[in-house]
């Protein structure tokens, strides 16, 4: 048997209930839930939708569903970061390596003709730059319904990496250089694999843009 | 029991792998269903554990992710990436040396005894 929409719309109100906020993870679980209680409601024809709904739960174990968001978020930091290093690394191969080399050589020219203070200005700029690029593609690829996948990505070590000149102008100017160069490849980095994560998204949970 | 549980904790990421290696794709409750079925009834995967296994399996980059639309609702199937299926194969050796190497131990142990 197949279960109607409207006990379907029924799941998902059910894992919202169990405090399962983001769309995704609901569509894993509510996918799950359907497919045995069509099983259950198969084997026995008197088991009602909800008592079978009940009995599924259950097999979900003590905890239910408590714990499988907070693992979900844990385990997609760890994807994340570990695409973020991935694109890094992207960023010295052949041919983002000649973006990469062009601002390196941007950076020491201007770097060797002007002051610490112009620099500061200009890593200021930089992030500002940054900043807009990610509202531009946070408003672009914005989901209706909160998305697990897109609703992190913060990258505190590009914040770092921006400040580090406020602290190090006294020491040298190449110092300062150095971070922003750094600064600059994390963006590019971030930048990139946000397009790229909320872009996936889009094309894998439609049912959240719609 | 609660040793049997354990133990089969331990193991979830390689069995998980092992059936995925076997099959093109699958969805996580049919990753449920085959898991009792090799096993004739007698290994419960509660689906709190499984589902925490799967996600780290995505983490760690050793399957794939991919939507599709099954009447009214979407289902969401794992696969293995190239990495996954290197690593099905390894763990599902460690897996084997490790039940050899305990089946030593315990034969020794009811020897001297």
């Amino acid at each position: 048997m197949q279960l109607t929409p409207e006990q379907i719309q029924q799941l998902f109100e059910f894992t919202e209930k169990k405090m399962v906020r983001y769309y995704d993870l609901q569509i894993e679980l509510v996918d799950h839930l359907a497919s045995r209680i069509e099983e259950k409601m198969d084997d026995d024809p008197a088991l009602s939708f909800e008592t079978a709904l009940q009995d599924v739960y259950k097999e979900f174990g003590l905890f239910g569903f408590s714990k499988i968001e907070q693992e979900k978020l844990t385990q997609l930091t760890k994807l994340y970061e570990r695409r973020f290093w991935d694109e890094v690394k992207r960023l010295f191969r052949w041919p983002e390596i000649m973006t990469v080399t062009f601002f390196l050589f941007l950076i020491i020219v201007v770097t060797r003709s002007t002051n610490e203070i112009t620099l500061l200005f200009i890593a200021v700029g930089i992030y500002i730059l940054y900043m807009l690029t990610q509202i531009f593609i946070n408003n672009k690829f914005k989901p209706k319904k909160i998305l697990l996948a897109t609703s992190y990505f913060s990258s505190p070590i590009i914040t770092l990496y921006f400040l580090a000149p406020f602290f190090v102008i006294e020491q040298s100017k190449y110092l300062l250089a150095a971070f922003i160069f750094i600064a600059l490849v994390s963006s590019l980095a971030t930048l990139r694999i946000s397009f790229v994560i909320k872009k996936e998204a889009k094309n894998n949970f439609p049912g959240a843009y719609a | 029991m609660e040793q049997k549980n354990a133990l089969l904790k331990g193991s979830l990421a390689t069995i998980v792998l092992k059936l995925l290696s076997e099959n093109e794709k699958m969805y996580g409750y049919e990753i449920t269903k085959k898991v009792k079925a090799l096993s004739n009834g007698s290994l419960t995967l509660t689906e709190g554990a499984l589902y925490p296994a799967l996600h780290k399996l995505e983490a760690d980059g050793l399957v794939d992710v991919s939507i599709e639309n099954i009447g009214s609702r979407a289902r969401k199937y794992y696969s293995l990436t190239k990495k996954g299926k290197k690593e099905s194969v390894q763990k599902i050796n460690e897996l084997s040396r490790f039940f050899e190497q305990m089946q030593l131990v315990l034969n020794f142990k009811l020897t001297l005894s």
